[in-house]
Formats: structure tokens, sequence, C-alpha cells
């Protein structure tokens, strides 16, 4: 079982939303798609889903161009909704009904999900009553109700509060220890670090990082490193080449060549007898290197390519 | 399998819809309103013929009628020696004949009597037959209107035997009596009475109001019902297990379903107003009243008025039914598909009001196209624009109907009617399909009609 992209491509009035996308999920876990607001995760998504016709490149899903309305999917939607003035449990009994699920399957899977979700008290309100994290409680619900083997989940802790964020991600590990292939869009890195196994990072429609998380980071080495100290080492940085990247409360923020040059760095504070504090060498996280694909920096330069 | 799961959404939203408090208590009010009305329409009459019906009633059973005149004095000066007793049972008075010159000592005396009399003389004067007639002064309860009656009675007699005098037979006696009915007639116009063509107007311009205001608000209802699943921003998640087709087909039948079943209540209330009244109303008296009036001689132009009346609901058959429900539902396809577009154009509530715009000018245009000919049509004669009106598809829903229930048009004229309001739908059908799969998921400003057609150009 896998779900293989091939050079999926979309452009809307000239505008190119999407350019040549290709990715392989094959083994059950959870998949970053990353990617700035705008870049293209959405349109991608909707594509994979059928939604929205590609202008070239295939979805397959088990050796087979995936057919949306015939296999088991759950999609978390980022603009997510719910019948405002519908009763929330018949909404979900609806939703199951979609899934093709009888009443009687529905029901033990309802059961299941609102008590796992806290939101037992809520079957017999109206959508429009209810909290808007409790809404995305709802909504992961019918998400998850029909056991699906492939799931979607486009930002799904925006706007919960770190309890309710803790218990999306209990739920997004259970579905991932249950074997499920989950596909996740999210802006905090710190969660994706925790999750995910691999990647693509979508800058402007564009692939600008893909493949196993562990292995980029090793690819860039340990490049990034932290110092602090009890006076002034700049003068020392200077000297061997290093540019200060940021400076902040913590310590100063350089970006080194080599493990060679750190120790360098590190041996000449010490014979000035300077009382080192903190000395990090480390590889770049998640953040750095989505700030490095997609940030100012990156964006300077598509500038320089272009002129 | 495009249409899989349109099912599933066509019964959440039928169910949905009829649990909605505006279907509930709108269909309750207005139930209650037609019940009310057709209940009132059949009994109210009884109440104001009150004394007319106790009469006729009375003439139809052979029994004595209550009358205010007891008696009759009647002076005979025409030699015919008419029996004026049938008059006298069928009225039950008392008849007392008197001499001529008994005559002025008798309107003397009527002058004060509390006696409910009457005095009446009959004679011929220059060839012509007379027949005068007093009632009793203010000392009596004497009903002049019963007098009048009595009077247009004995004189029908009094008719009747002098022809008798004359050696006519008695079966032409029964056709001289009955008059000779007079009409004035257009060359190659069959002929109409004035409460048909009355019938022939109304009932074209009721219906076309009616069928108005079912059809479009119901299609205005699906336009509101998409634009809601796209401002509250479900549709995403529906389009992971339906097609846009299916959406759209199942709400729009769901809610052709409960419009219909709206319809039919309401009809049946007023069906159930009638039944419920019908021991109490005008109705179950009518037959009896007719033949009675008939008999009499009473009431001929009430018996013509109700012969008109059932004629022109004479072609009120199965086939009128299958036209009346064929013509609902295609119609309301017609403009719920244009309403389901403009419902998928936008994706703010707040734009709905500007997206259903050029559906209401068509339905307007629609609505207009069959119901003012009608105004100038009070002869029941089809014009060039009522002809139109039945053949386009957003004016036809609106009088094709009441076109065949009035015998306007043939059963193959409707027929084609319907055949190009079919086919209307499933063109429409074809560019909404390819249009609304295309702009389901579009959450920008709101899409005009250019945008949208060139969708369906350009969409394979």
């Amino acid at each position: 079982m896998s779900l293989v992209i091939e050079h999926l491509s979309k452009s809307f009035n000239g505008h190119q939303a999407v350019k040549d996308l290709s990715f392989q999920f094959t083994e059950p876990s959870v998949f970053a798609f990353l990617g700035t607001n705008g870049a293209g995760k959405s349109t991608s998504i909707r594509m994979i889903l059928n939604m929205l016709k590609k202008d070239s490149g295939t979805v397959l899903w088990k050796g087979k161009p995936l057919n949306v309305l015939e296999e088991r999917i759950g999609y978390l939607a980022e603009e997510r909704g719910l019948y405002p003035k519908y009763n929330v449990e018949e909404q979900m009994y609806y939703f199951a009904s979609l899934k093709g699920l009888k009443k009687s399957q529905a029901a033990p899977a309802i059961d299941y999900l609102f008590g796992r979700l806290n939101i037992n008290e809520y079957r017999k309100k109206k959508a429009e009553q209810l909290s808007k994290g409790n809404q995305q409680k709802v909504q992961l619900a019918a998400a998850l109700i029909c056991n699906p083997e492939l799931i979607i989940l486009d930002e799904p802790l925006s706007g919960l509060d770190p309890v309710n964020a803790d218990l999306f991600k209990s739920i997004i590990r259970e579905e991932r220890d249950k074997g499920k292939f989950i596909i996740m869009s999210c802006h905090q890195m710190e969660t994706i670090e925790e999750f995910c196994e691999d990647l693509v990072l979508l800058h402007r429609g564009e692939t600008v990082m893909q493949g196993n998380l562990n292995e980029i980071k090793k690819s860039y080495g340990r490049v990034n490193l932290t110092v602090k100290a009890d006076r002034d080492f700049l003068h020392i940085a200077d000297e061997i080449g290093l540019t200060v990247v940021e400076d902040t409360p913590n310590g100063t923020n350089f970006k080194v060549r080599s493990d060679e040059q750190a120790q360098d760095f590190l041996q000449r504070m010490l014979e000035q007898k300077i009382n080192v504090v903190k000395f990090d060498l480390r590889e770049p996280s998640l953040h750095e290197l989505f700030v490095e694909k997609c940030g100012p920096a990156a964006q300077e330069g598509e500038k320089t390519n272009e002129a | 399998m495009k249409l899989k799961g349109w099912k599933n959404i066509f019964a959440f939203t039928f169910s949905q819809q009829i649990k909605t408090k505006s279907f509930i208590i709108s269909t309750i009010i207005i139930a209650a309103i037609i019940t009310v009305i057709t209940a009132t329409a059949n009994i109210l009459p009884v109440y104001l013929l009150e004394d007319e019906i106790s009469q006729i009633e009375n003439i139809a059973s052979g029994d004595p009628v209550d009358f205010s005149v007891s008696k009759l004095y009647i002076a005979d000066e025409t030699g015919l020696e008419t029996n004026f007793n049938v008059t006298a049972v069928s009225f039950g008075f008392k008849l007392e004949k008197i001499s001529p010159d008994e005559f002025e000592s008798k309107l003397s005396e009527l002058e004060t009597t509390s006696e409910n009399a009457m005095l009446a003389r009959a004679y011929e004067k220059d060839g012509i037959l007379s027949l005068d007639a007093y009632y009793a002064g203010e000392n009596s309860t004497v009903n002049p209107s019963d007098c009048t009656t009595i009077l247009s009675t004995l004189s029908t007699q009094l008719q009747m035997k002098y022809l008798d005098s004359l050696g006519v037979a008695s079966n032409e006696i029964t056709t001289v009596m009955s008059g000779v009915n007079t009409q004035l007639l257009k060359a190659g116009k069959e002929a109409t009475s004035m409460v048909q063509d009355m019938i022939n107007t109304i009932i074209p311009m009721l219906s076309s109001l009616v069928l108005f205001i079912f059809i479009f608000a119901y299609s205005q209802l699906v336009a509101q019902a998409i634009a809601i699943e796209k401002s509250s921003r479900v549709m995403e998640y529906l389009l992971t297990s339906v097609s846009p087709l299916s959406i759209i087909v199942g709400k729009v039948l769901a809610i052709c379903l409960v419009s219909l079943l709206q319809f039919i209540i309401l009809i049946c209330s007023g069906v159930l107003g009638f039944l419920v009244s019908m021991p109490f109303g005008i109705f179950s008296k009518i037959d009896g009243l007719v033949a009675a009036a008939s008999d009499s001689g009473i009431g001929a132009s009430a018996q013509q008025t109700l012969v008109d009346i059932q004629g022109a609901f004479s072609n009120f058959n199965i086939d009128t039914i299958l036209i009346i429900i064929f013509t609902f539902v295609l119609g309301f396809l017609f403009y719920s598909l244009i309403a389901g577009l403009a419902g998928a154009s936008i994706s703010k509530m707040e734009d709905l009001s500007a997206a259903i715009q050029p559906m209401s000018i068509i339905g307007a245009l629609g609505f207009y196209l069959a119901y003012m000919p009608q105004i100038g049509a009070m002869d029941g004669e089809t014009n060039v624009l009522m002809a139109v009106a039945r053949y386009l598809p957003f004016s036809s829903p609106f009088c094709l109907p009441s076109a065949y229930m009035l015998g306007q048009i043939s059963l193959g004229e409707a027929c084609l009617s319907l055949l190009a309001l079919l086919a209307s739908v499933i063109i429409l059908c074809i560019i909404v399909a390819k249009v609304y799969e295309h702009i389901v998921l579009y959450t920008g400003d709101r899409l005009k009609i250019g945008d949208m057609l060139k969708i369906a150009k350009t969409s394979k």
C-alpha cells in the first residue's frame, strides 16, 4: 500500500499554483506537507483528492489512480465547517452514511470518537452552539468516522488550546500506530518534528525540500552554533571568518562550515580566558530549514536569480 | 457512479428541511387558513341565503312552504278559470276566491287586518293579461319578498292556462314558457357565458400566482441550501464522499419533494375544509336546489351558473392532475437548477440576494408573461402572448396547467410544451453539472454569469 504522486501541476489564470509536485509515501506513518501560506498545499491536497482538476500528473493509491469516492479516506480540511443549524449527532450520522456506513455501523464509531474527544455532551446541540474548538473536534470525528486508511489533515491544530492540541496529537499518534497513512500540513514545526519522518516543503508552488527529515538534517551537518560567554567574543569570530546570524538573550547564533571551525573558535576563546557559558553545536532545526528555504533570504535569492 | 450518494443527500436534506420551524409553522398556518376559507366558502352561502334555500327545499320536498303569507284572496276576472290551488298547496296558504265586486271591500280590510293575507286580481285589458296583488298593511307580518315569489308563480300559472285555452299542447306550453335564450357571438368562436369568461380568466391568474409562489420560493431555498453548504465550509468535506453532481441532484430533488409535500398538504387541507363543512355547506344541497329551481322556474340563472362552473372544471381529470404534477416538477427543476448555480457562485451568505437577482428577473419575466395576458383575455380567447408563454420554459410552468384544465390547449399541445420544458431542464442540467463541478470550491468574490458561461464552455 502506498501513495505515489507524480508531476502534479496546476495553474490558475496563468499563475502556477503547483509545479511538478512528486513524492512517494510508502510506509504507514505521518508525512509532513509543509509550506508558507499560499505555497500550494491546499491546492495540492484538493488535486490529490480529485476535488480540483489537475493540469497534469497522477495520483496513485495502492498502485491505481486514486478514486476518492470509493476509498476510505479521512479529510480534515483547512477551511472546515459544519451545518450551523443542524444537530451535531445527526450531522455525524449523515457524514457516516456518505462514507457508506449503515446506522448500525456508524453508532459505535460515533460513540467511540465522541467519547475519545470528550464531546458526548454536545451530541444533541446545534453546531453553532459549540465553541470553535469543540466544532473542530466534531470535524476530526467526521474525518475518522469511516476508519480511513489514508488520512489528510490540513492544519489540524490551528486554533486549538494546548490541552486540546495535546488531545489531537494523541489521536494522530493512535492512528499512526494503527498503521494509517497520514498526511499532515501544519505550521508548528515542533509538532512536525515530533511526528513526521518524511516531508515535502513547498514554496510558491515549487518543491524546495523533500525527503527524510533526519537525512535532510544530517546532510546539512552540525552547522548551527550558539555561543554565550561572560564577555565579548565577537572579535574572535571575526578572526576566523564567522558571521553572526542572530543575537538573542540566550546566546549568539553563528553558521559554521565544519566541526573543526567550531572547535577552533572554542579553543581561541579558552586561550583568551573567556568564560564560556554555552557552546551548542547542532544540526539545523526544521524551523531553521523552513526559514532558510522559504524566508526572506530565499526570496532575496529568487529576486537575484530573476534579475 | 457519478451520482453515488445522492440518495443520502436527498434523505438528509429532506429530513432537515421538514424539521425546520419555518416549514412547520408556515405549513400549519397556511393549511389552517385554507381549511377555514374553503369551509367558510361552503357554509357561508347557507346562512346568507337561508330563507331562499328553505323555500326551494320545501318546494322540492312537496311540503308546505313556511311562507309568511297564510291566506290569498283572488278575484279572477279573466274567465280562464285557472286552478290556483296548486300554488296554494305548494306555498302552504289558504286560497279564497272572491267575486270582482268584493275586491274593493277586501282591499279596505287588508289595510288594517292583522291577518298575513294577500289580495290578487287577474284581468284582461286590451288583450293583455294582468295580475295585480296587494299585501296586508302594518298590522300584519307579511314579508313582501314572499308575496313577490307567490305573484311570480301565479303569473306563470295564468300564462300556462291562457295558452291552454288557445289550444296549445302541454309540451308546447313548456317550450314556450322556457323562454328564448339569446347570445351574441363572434364568428369562429364557441359560445361562452359571462360566468365562463370570468372563470376562464380567474383560474389561470390564480393558478399562475400559486405556481409562481411555490416554484420560486422553493427554488430560492435550493440556492440558500447550497450557499449555506459553501459558506459553512462543509462542501470540501462532502466532496471526499460524493461528487458535486450528487450534491446538487440530492438537494434539488429533496427540496422539490418538500415543496410538493407542502403543496399537497395545502390542497388536502382545502379538501378537508370542504369535507368537514359538507353537512352544513351549500354544496351538499346544490343538486336538490338546482332540481327544485328548475321545476319551479325559480333561479334559472343560478342553475346556469352552476352548469358553467361544472363545465369549467369538467377537464379536471387524471390527465390534468398529471400535467399539473409534471409541470410543477419540471418547472421547479428548471428554476432550482439556476438557483443551485446562483448559490454555488458565492461563498458568503450576504451575497445571496445579489446572486439570485438574475433568477428573480427571469422568474418575474416568466410570471408576468404567464399572468398579464390573462387580463386582456376576458373573453377566454387565446392571444399571441398567451400562446408564446405556454412554450417558453421560464413562463410555461406558470400557465400550462390552467390552460389545459380550461380546455384552451389540447393534450398534444400540453405534451409539446412539457417536452420543451424537459429539453430546457436537460440542457440546463448539463450546463449546471459542468459549471457546478468547477465552482463548487470557489471562495472568491461572487461569480458573474459571463464567468460561469466561460467555465461551461471551456470545461470538457
